[in-house]
């Protein structure tokens, strides 16, 4: 596992990090304010720090790429309680394409929808809700909220992937559903039915004891489950499964980190689950044949 | 800033460290709704995922007195797991301090007068002061009037142990303690506040004060705190209305405070600082005010909702940031969240103020550390840098990493490319070989076999197959069965010498034309004849031999019913005597029905298995063989398939015994067939159903790359270069799967394995992200630059893979699957063979040319047939050099094209022929024991008989009539009837022949003469050039008819006819005039003059239609296709 790293610019903790959709570039939210996008680079040629943003009146919490069918767009959240939406124009120049300040409260989490939804992004917010936003063909943004998803403030959303289970591609409805979790340690799957979002599924709530920092759903990759995992300040890690529609969902800790347990990310494949706890311990783990999950290695910088 | 949930109480708080509970104790002074005294001691329940804005209560208790102070201690405050819920500690009024065990309460469900499992009466005074450790949780410190301090050792709550207490000296000894808190690092160091304006910091090691101090004023201190993350800071305010401020004291240095909060306009009254980030201070004051601090700046960072009375308490949440408890003169508790905008402050938000930060963050929103994953493998992760020398703020290293986890995936996919870089057979039987000895299964052994087989060369497939279905032809009985077949050609040739009879004559007219077209054998129909006549004669010398009466009657009644040619008459009757053999020989003679119906009649009332399978051989229908054998013998169905079936067949056939399988859940046996039928999708479906269910132990990913070898492998064996959309959205999975371990390119070769049909959108997706992910850019700006143009234009526009790509061939050359051994390539060889033979004839023809004509022999000839008559019939119908199935030399050339132009055939040469060499019947090839083999002579194998030729010239006159006139036609039928009587003189030589040699009476005629097997040894040599033409265009019709099914029954029946008249030719048996003509026609067909050549055909029709009706239909044919088509 060869490693590179990256230079930036950013004068204090930097709290997200994400790569493009292509695998090329690289952007970082720090408590600078500032949002800064950097070439990846590879063997041959070095990273380079190709543009930073400045927009927020604060820390920026989370950073996200949209798909590359909308153009080459990023969103960033923050303290400030505002959504960004950045647009790539000429190569490295960047302009806000929107800005949302419905929120007064500190936005904790941002994710777009699959790209099958449209342009659509999902907001988790300190003040306990959740907004979702989406963009209408004349380029107007549409706005539904989550009120009191996590009445003690939401850390982070997650969406699901937008096929079914098992189903062959374009052949059955899409599925419009989100995660959340919060500060109330409770995990919740909302689902977006008849123009309106509702309470899908309460995952079990005794399998957190501390507030939960983030979940993610993972890619379908030919699995017949939906899978979640999600990481709380207790330490643990939980790793949700619902086999289908009508199932109940079922949570198993994967591991105590004995340290709070920051991020959890699937690979594109969604069968490598990477964890970031403690300080700095981030490793990678994979589902065994038996159905246990071991750490497949630890990432060393 | 909202209140969340609330409780309609007057009282005093604590929450639990550790659990979702909230304790309140009646306040001291207050008045309820009610306006009564009692005093109570509640638990409510912080359930934060119910809707509901109130506090659900969940147990209640009387108390001894109004409350002062409530503080909840840490589990562990006292021994057993009955105090799982620590200790519940109020001071109250009376001087008492009053202990309860909250887990008791909760449980009790109702009043819980026995929860109380202390009081404690040392003070005199109302405890105003009162704290468990956090350090040491079974030690409560407790303080009230005259000074005292008292520490409480709980671990028995029963019997409670106070340490000696603690008294200061001098003017401050009498003063009251109003509040009390433990140090948040040392647990021996504790800190007091009294009435007096006086601090102290007490060292309960030496039970004596540490220091102390006051301000200049000695105002009344009413609250104090420590600060959570500075051991050594104090914060201390008053409830004095002249001093509202807050000031905050290093206990190091007591002269003066270190800074002083200004905000409050009356006294403070309650404080909580908090314990998530020591930014933050909450205060309460009697101005009616919470506000919240940032304690490093010094500023106002928000407050809480005001309300018409102030709050009087307040605590921090522990187990949520930014949650709060306060309690309200409104006679309310209120659970609070903060949610930290930080947007505003207090004061500027009525007035507009632009949106500024005020504060920075809490630290429970600061992620230090996270990873997330990029598309190609990569991981990019950051995590707090370790802090530089000096440095106030703290930066973040950010890594990108290049991952492979997969580490048996990419090895077993590297190695399987390897394996299949050149589409080479070999290598390719080398790599289902190792497949199959490293499988843990016999199912994955039995498939990686039958996978193998899939790449032996052309005709050896079957044959391989065979073997590996455990079947094996024995070449000892296919010598006995040649030796076999010899005798009965020998007996059935006999019988020509019988003599056609009138009464024979007469079944002329009862067949249909139909017949004739479809199963034309005039020589057959002669043998039918013979046959009769013959039968005849024996039965009339057996007459003197004495014969029982029941027999003699049942020879009788067929015997009658042969002689008036009622054939299907006497077959009924010796089906009925039980006399099969007879039955189906009278049967033959009958005609194709009768013989038809008859088999049909004997293989249907037979108990024998392999007699089905004959069934299904003579009647040519596999499929409802397939779709009839028992399923538990479908090896045997397809051992069978694997013989018999032709090359356009075999494909459905497979398939449908593999439907058949699949149906009945013998999903092994169904996969094989659906490989053998090279049918990928429905192989990859079953093999795909262990995805699912993730059985055997193994993971998705090593499911997944067995999955992908065996397709691979068998869509290299049959060469499919379309596949269908779910098994293009698996190999869609795969190449994803490869991407993410870095496989990029690896993956882009999978995905063009599946052709540009557009099967999914996502497939698109992926081949455009592996493209561009890939591409080289030398200037990282132009990479984005040029993603965000492809991406705004995406998906629309297709961009085109800019990768070069050195291994493009990695799956180009695969061959087609050949599948040997079927009829129409039997056909073709022996079509190449007669081509073979007509290269050997023509080139002696210019030696030919110069040999001048002599008449002398033609006259001579008339005297000198006589004398072989009795050896040409056994001659006329022995093929020569027919082909074995088994020849491998003939299956190994799977193509008749690669045959043609080999150039390397050998020369032929009609003398070295041998006779009955290589012409087993095919029945042979279906594998039996020794045993059943020996009964196969009692069935033999169908030969559709010949229609009689007396319906020819019905059937013909639309031929002659295009060119003629009818008055013209009619008078050539009488010239036939004249030629009846020129057979006459050699019917007198027959019966002694027929005398000469007893018949026996099974006797199966010879497979019919064709262009390539027909004799042509004894051909005269002025009669060769015929041959030679009459060969060459046969051939040449035959290519150019090659294509459809319909023409290749066409091409056929004219190497029947003209191998009928090649027979004749070699035997002799051709009229002068006929013979003549024939030159004439071949001279004028050499010279491409068609239309000589057709005038000649019409002159024969018109002169000799008796003798030439049979041939002559077919070669008008093939010289009208000849002339149409120009080579």
């Amino acid at each position: 596992m060869s490693s590179n790293k990256i230079e930036l610019d950013h004068k204090d903790m930097v709290h997200d990090s994400a790569i493009d959709y292509y695998g090329k570039s690289l952007a970082t939210a720090s408590s600078d304010s500032t949002v800064q996008i950097s070439s990846i680079g590879g063997a041959s040629a070095p990273s380079q720090l190709l543009a930073t943003l400045s927009g927020h009146y604060g820390p920026v919490w989370r950073v996200a790429w949209a798909h590359p069918k909308f153009g080459s767009i990023l969103a960033s959240c923050g303290y400030d309680g505002r959504v960004v939406v950045w647009k790539e124009g000429a190569a490295g120049q960047w302009s806000q394409a929107h800005v949302f300040d419905n929120h007064k409260s500190s936005l904790n989490s941002i994710a777009w929808a699959p790209y099958e939804l449209g342009l659509c992004l999902a907001c988790g917010s300190s003040d306990g809700s959740i907004s979702v936003m989406t963009m209408r063909p004349d380029g107007g943004w549409d706005s539904t909220t989550i009120e009191q998803a996590h009445p003690v403030g939401v850390m982070a959303v997650s969406w699901a992937p937008a096929t079914a289970l098992g189903s062959i591609v374009g052949s059955g409805e899409l599925v419009q559903k989100l995660v959340s979790g919060g500060f109330d340690c409770v995990v919740k799957v909302w689902a977006f039915v008849n123009g309106s979002w509702k309470l899908d599924s309460v995952l079990p709530s005794d399998m957190h004891t501390d507030c939960v920092r983030d979940v993610s759903w993972a890619p379908v990759l030919g699995l017949a489950k939906f899978t979640i995992a999600s990481a709380s300040e207790d330490g643990k890690v939980v790793i949700w499964t619902k086999g289908k529609e009508g199932d109940k969902w079922e949570g198993k800790v994967m591991h105590d980190f004995e340290a709070p347990a920051w991020r959890v990310s699937w690979s594109l494949t969604g069968n490598i689950l990477s964890v970031a706890a403690g300080s700095g311990d981030i490793t990678l783990w994979k589902e065994a044949s038996d159905g246990q999950w071991e750490k497949v290695t630890k990432v060393e910088p | 800033m909202a209140c969340i949930k609330s409780a309609q109480r007057a009282a005093l708080t604590a929450l639990a460290p550790e659990a979702p509970y909230l304790a309140a104790g009646t306040m001291s002074g207050a008045v309820d709704m009610l306006f009564s005294a009692s005093a109570n001691i509640e638990i409510f329940r912080l359930d934060f995922q119910s809707d509901s804005p109130d506090l659900p209560l969940l147990a209640s208790a009387p108390s001894p007195d109004r409350f002062n102070r409530l503080s909840w201690s840490r589990p562990g405050a006292a021994d057993g797991d009955s105090f799982s819920l620590g200790l519940l500690a109020g001071g109250l009024s009376d001087g008492s301090v009053a202990v309860w065990n909250p887990l008791s309460m909760i449980n009790s469900e109702g009043k819980a007068e026995d929860a109380l499992v202390a009081r404690l009466e040392k003070h005199t005074g109302p405890v105003c002061g009162l704290e468990f450790s956090e350090l040491t949780p079974n030690r409560l410190a407790s303080g009230a009037e005259q000074g005292e301090l008292c520490i409480w050792d709980l671990k028995n709550p029963s019997e409670p142990v106070v340490f000696p207490p603690l008294k200061s000296v001098g003017s401050s000894a009498q003063a009251e303690i109003s509040y009390l808190t433990w140090n948040p690092k040392f647990q021996h160091i504790l800190a007091t506040a009294s009435s007096n304006g006086m601090t102290v910091v007490w060292d309960l090691r030496n039970q004596k004060p540490l220091t102390s101090f006051s301000d200049s004023n000695r105002t009344k201190c009413s609250v104090l705190q420590w600060n959570p993350d500075m051991s050594t800071q104090l914060i201390v305010a008053s409830d004095d209305d002249n001093s509202p401020s807050l000031r905050v004291w290093d206990v190091r240095k007591t002269i003066s405070p270190v800074r002083e909060f200004v905000g409050h306009s009356k006294g403070v009254i309650a404080m909580s600082w908090c314990p998530y980030d020591s930014s933050y201070l909450l205060t309460c004051s009697k101005d009616n005010r919470t506000i919240c601090w940032d304690t490093v700046s010094g500023e106002i960072m928000s407050e809480l909702p005001a309300s018409s009375n102030g709050n009087f308490d307040i605590h921090w949440y522990r187990k949520i940031p930014g949650v709060v408890a306060a309690s309200s003169f409104d006679v309310k508790i209120g659970i609070y969240n903060l949610e930290f905008s930080g947007l505003y402050a207090a004061g500027d938000s009525a007035i507009g103020a632009p949106a500024r930060p005020r504060a920075p963050a809490p630290k429970w929103l600061k992620c230090p550390t996270g990873a997330s994953f990029g598309f190609g493998g990569k991981l990019v992760s950051f995590h707090q840098a370790a802090p530089t020398q000096g440095a106030q703020v703290t930066t973040s290293e950010v890594h990108v990493h290049n991952l492979v986890i997969e580490q048996s995936l990419v090895s077993r996919s590297t190695e399987f490319e390897a394996a299949i870089q050149n589409g080479d057979k070999s290598s390719l039987r080398a790599l289902c070989d190792k497949k199959a000895q490293e499988s843990l299964s016999d199912e994955e052994r039995e498939t990686w076999g039958f996978l193998r087989v899939m790449f032996e060369d052309g005709d050896a497939a079957r044959t391989k197959l065979l073997a590996h279905l455990g079947f094996n032809p024995p070449q000892e009985q296919t010598s006995s069965s040649t030796d076999e077949l010899n005798r009965t050609l020998a007996d059935t040739l006999n019988l020509d010498h019988g003599a056609p009879t009138d009464t024979s004559d007469s079944q002329f007219m009862v067949d249909n034309g139909e017949d004739f077209f479809n199963n034309p054998q005039p020589s057959e129909a002669s043998l039918a004849e013979e046959s009769i006549s013959t039968n005849g004669q024996q039965i009339e010398q057996e007459m003197p031999v004495n014969v029982e009466p029941s027999d003699l009657s049942v020879d009788k009644s067929i015997q009658h019913a042969l002689v008036v040619g009622d054939y299907k008459g006497a077959v009924n009757l010796c089906l009925a005597a039980n006399r099969m053999a007879d039955a189906l020989v009278i049967a033959h003679a009958g005609g194709s029905a009768l013989w038809e119906s008859t088999r049909n009649q004997y293989l249907k009332n037979t108990v024998s298995p392999y007699l089905k399978v004959v069934s299904a051989m003579v009647g040519n229908d596999l499929m409802s063989f397939v779709s009839t054998w028992p399923l538990n013998a479908w090896k045997e169905t397809l051992a069978l398939l694997c013989t018999f079936a032709r090359k356009e067949e075999w494909n459905v056939l497979c398939d449908t015994l593999a439907s058949r399988l699949l149906g009945v859940g013998d999903t092994l046996a169904a996969t094989l067939c659906y490989i053998c039928a090279g049918n990928i999708d429905k192989a990859v479906e079953i093999w795909s159903r262990d995805l699912k269910s993730e059985d055997g132990g193994k993971t998705y990913v090593d499911l997944l790359q067995d999955l992908m070898e065996k397709t691979i492998t068998l869509a290299l064996a049959t060469g499919h270069k379309s596949f269908s959309a779910s098994l293009s959205k698996l190999v869609e999975n795969y190449a994803e799967l490869l991407a993410s371990q870095g496989l990029l390119k690896t993956a882009m070769e999978y995905l063009k394995l599946l052709g540009s049909d557009e099967h999914s959108h996502e497939l698109a997706i992926l081949r455009d992200r592996i493209a561009f992910s890939t591409e080289e850019n030398h200037a990282a700006s132009t990479s984005v630059h040029a993603g965000s143009i492809n991406s705004s234009a995406y998906p629309t526009i297709q961009p085109s893979y800019s990768t070069p790509d050195p291994s493009q061939n990695l799956y180009q050359g695969t061959s087609q699957y050949a599948v040997p051994s079927n009829q129409y390539q039997d056909y073709q060889q022996q079509s190449n063979t007669a081509y073979g033979t007509y290269n050997s004839t023509y080139s002696q023809q210019p030696t030919q040319m110069f040999v001048p004509s002599n008449t002398t022999p033609v006259i001579s000839q008339p005297n000198a047939t006589p004398a072989p008559v009795p050896q040409q019939p056994v001659k006329a119908f022995t093929p020569t050099n027919l082909p074995g199935l088994k020849n491998p030399e003939q299956y190994q050339q799977p193509t008749l094209g690669s045959q043609l132009y080999a150039g390397a055939n050998p020369p032929y040469t009609s003398g070295q022929s041998t006779p009955y060499q290589g012409v087993p019947p095919t029945t042979y090839h279906q594998p039996r024991p020794p045993t059943q083999f020996q009964t196969v002579p009692t069935a033999p194998p169908a030969v559709s008989s010949a229609t009689v030729p007396g319906t020819t010239p019905s059937q013909m006159f639309p031929g002659p009539v295009a060119n003629n006139p009818t008055s013209r036609f009619m008078p050539s039928n009488n010239p036939g009837f004249v030629q009846r009587p020129g057979l006459s003189p050699v019917q007198p030589s027959s019966p002694t022949q027929a005398q000469g040699q007893p018949q026996p009476v099974v006797a199966p005629p010879a497979p019919p003469a064709t262009v390539q097997t027909a004799d042509t040894s004894k051909v005269s040599a002025e009669l060769k050039p015929v041959i030679a033409t009459l060969t060459r265009l046969f051939d040449e019709t035959s290519k150019a008819m090659g294509g459809s099914q319909v023409k290749k029954r066409e091409i056929e029946d004219n190497s029947r006819k003209i191998g009928t008249l090649f027979a004749k030719l070699n035997s002799g048996d051709i009229s002068p005039n006929v013979s003549s003509k024939l030159i004439q026609l071949c001279s004028a067909l050499d010279s491409g003059d068609f239309a000589t050549a057709m005038h000649l055909q019409v002159l024969l029709t018109t002169s000799d239609w008796d003798e030439c009706n049979f041939w002559l239909a077919a070669l008008k044919r093939m010289i009208k296709t000849r002339q149409n088509f120009r080579m």
